[in-house]
C-alpha cells in the first residue's frame, strides 16, 4: 500500500476525477436546461402564456449555448497541455 | 538492414493492432446512439470514424506515458530491443484475437500494456519495468476510471430525470436523441485521442529502441497520421459486423440514459487523456452504461455481463504479458535478427485467417438458426 501511495500522483488523479465529474454534470445540466426550455416554450405557447413561454425559451437557449461552450472548453483544455 | 526490417515489421504490427482496436471498439462507441435510435448505424459509424481520426491529433500525453512510463527505454535499447516491442504487440494482438474469438469483453489497451511488460520482463527482468509509472499511471487509473464513469453517469442521469420528470416524454426523447449526436461525437473524439495514442507510443518506443529517435522523443507527425488513419479505418470497417451482436446484448436504455452514459464516458476519457493516463475506453464506456442503468433500476444491469467484464479485466494484463513473454522467447531462439519476427508474423497471419474463417462460419450458422426461429 505504501508503494502505491508513493507512486500515484494523487493531485493529477484527483484533478481527473474533479474535471470528469464537473464536465459530465455541467454537460447534463446545460443540455437538460435546453430541453426543458424548448419543451416548456411549446407547451406554454399553446396554452396562450406567451410571456412565460418566452422566458422558458430564453432559459433553454442559455442552456444550449452553455452546453456548446462547455464542450468547446473541454476540448480546449485537453488540447492545451 | 536486418534491424530496419524488424522496425518495419514492428510498425506494421502496431498499425495492425491499431486497426483491430478501432474494429473492436466501434460497438462500444456507437452502440448507445444506435440502440436509442439517435442515429442510423451507417451514420453513427461514419461519424465515429471521422472523429476517431480527428481525436488522434488532439494530444500526445498518453503516447508519452506508453513510450516512457511503462518500460525503461534505456533497459531495452540495443540489439534485440525491437524484438521486445514486437513480442509485446504479438501478445496484445493474440489476446485480442482470443477474446474476440470466444466473445469475451476485454480491453485492447490493457492487452497492449500487458504484452509490452511481459516481453520486457522476459528480456531484461524487473529492471526493465518502470514500476512507478506502471502502477501510478496505468494500474490505479485503470481501477478508478470505470468506477468514476459509473458514479458520474448515475449522478448525471439522476439529475436529468429530476429536471425533465414532469415534461411530455416525446419532446424530451427527441431532445436527448439530438444531444446524443453531440455526446456520441465527443465520445468518439475522446476514444480516438486515448486509444490512437497508445499505438503512437509503441511506435515511438520502437523508433527509440532502433536509434532512429533519441530517448524522450515525442511521436513524429507521420506516426500520428498513420495511427489516426489506422484506428479510423478500423472503426469504419469493424462496426458493420460487431454492431449486430452488440445491439442485441446491450441494456435497453432510453435516450436520456444514452446521453448521460456517453457524456460521462467522454468526460472521464478526456480528463484522463489530458493527464496522460492510458485507460481502457471499453471499461469506461461500460462503466458509464451500467451507471446510467443502475440509477433507474438495479435489475436493469445484467450483472452476469458485468461479472464477465471484471473477469476479463483481471485476466487481460497477465494473459497478454504471458503471451508477450512467450513470443519474445520464440524470437530469441532465432537470435536478434529479423528471422524470428518474420516467422512469428507469418504464423500469426495464418492463425488470424483461420480464426476469421471459422468465426464467420459459426456466425453464419447462428444467423441461419435465428432466421429459422
Amino acid at each position: 500500500m505504501d508503494l502505491i501511495a508513493s507512486v500515484v500522483n494523487w493531485k493529477e488523479l484527483g484533478d481527473t476525477v474533479l474535471y470528469a465529474f464537473a464536465g459530465a454534470m455541467a454537460v447534463s445540466l446545460s443540455a437538460s436546461l435546453g430541453i426543458w426550455g424548448g419543451t416548456r416554450y411549446v407547451d406554454l405557447s399553446q396554452e396562450g402564456r406567451g410571456v412565460i413561454g418566452g422566458f422558458a425559451l430564453l432559459v433553454g437557449v442559455i442552456g444550449l449555448l452553455a452546453n456548446i461552450a462547455i464542450i468547446a472548453l473541454g476540448i480546449f483544455l485537453m488540447v492545451s497541455k | 538492414m536486418d534491424l530496419h526490417l524488424i522496425l518495419v515489421i514492428v510498425v506494421v504490427s502496431a498499425l495492425a493492432f491499431d486497426f483491430t482496436n478501432g474494429f473492436h471498439d466501434t460497438a462500444n462507441v456507437v452502440a448507445t446512439s444506435i440502440s436509442t435510435g439517435a442515429a442510423s448505424p451507417k451514420a453513427a459509424i461514419a461519424f465515429a470514424a471521422i472523429l476517431n481520426f480527428v481525436g488522434a491529433f488532439i494530444s500526445i500525453e498518453v503516447a508519452a506515458t506508453i513510450a516512457s512510463d511503462v518500460v525503461d527505454q534505456s533497459a531495452i535499447s540495443g540489439p534485440g530491443s525491437l524484438n521486445v516491442v514486437f513480442a509485446g504487440l504479438v501478445g496484445a494482438i493474440a489476446w485480442n484475437l482470443i477474446t474476440w474469438y470466444f466473445g469475451l469483453p476485454s480491453s485492447s489497451s490493457h492487452a497492449l500494456i500487458g504484452g509490452i511488460v511481459g516481453a520486457a520482463l522476459a528480456d531484461s527482468g524487473t529492471q526493465a519495468i518502470e514500476t512507478a509509472g506502471l502502477i501510478g499511471k496505468v494500474l490505479v487509473p485503470a481501477i478508478v476510471a470505470p468506477i468514476l464513469a459509473f458514479i458520474v453517469a448515475a449522478l448525471a442521469i439522476g439529475l436529468i430525470y429530476r429536471m425533465v420528470a414532469r415534461l411530455r416524454p416525446g419532446p424530451v426523447t427527441r431532445g436527448y436523441r439530438l444531444g446524443q449526436i453531440a455526446s456520441g461525437g465527443l465520445l468518439a473524439l475522446a476514444h480516438g485521442t486515448n486509444d490512437a495514442q497508445k499505438t503512437m507510443g509503441v511506435i515511438t518506443l520502437a523508433l527509440i529502441a532502433d536509434g532512429v529517435l533519441p530517448a524522450g522523443s515525442d511521436p513524429p507527425l507521420w506516426v500520428i497520421v498513420t495511427s489516426a488513419t489506422a484506428i479510423a479505418l478500423g472503426t469504419y470497417s469493424g462496426g458493420w459486423r460487431i454492431i449486430k451482436t452488440t445491439g442485441m446484448r446491450i441494456i435497453k436504455m432510453d435516450a436520456a440514459q444514452g446521453f448521460s452514459s456517453q457524456g460521462a464516458g467522454a468526460a472521464v476519457i478526456m480528463a484522463s487523456s489530458h493527464f496522460g493516463f492510458p485507460l481502457s475506453t471499453t471499461h469506461v464506456i461500460n462503466g458509464g452504461v451500467m451507471g446510467s442503468g443502475v440509477a433507474k433500476r438495479i435489475s436493469a444491469v445484467r450483472w452476469g455481463v458485468a461479472g464477465n467484464i471484471v473477469t476479463a479485466w483481471l485476466l487481460t494484463l497477465p494473459a497478454a504479458a504471458l503471451i508477450g513473454a512467450a513470443a519474445f522467447g520464440v524470437t530469441e531462439v532465432f537470435g536478434d535478427g529479423a528471422i524470428g519476427p518474420v516467422i512469428i508474423s507469418a504464423i500469426a497471419v495464418v492463425l488470424i485467417v483461420i480464426a476469421f474463417v471459422r468465426r464467420s462460419r459459426q456466425t453464419e450458422v447462428i444467423d441461419v438458426q435465428a432466421e429459422g426461429v
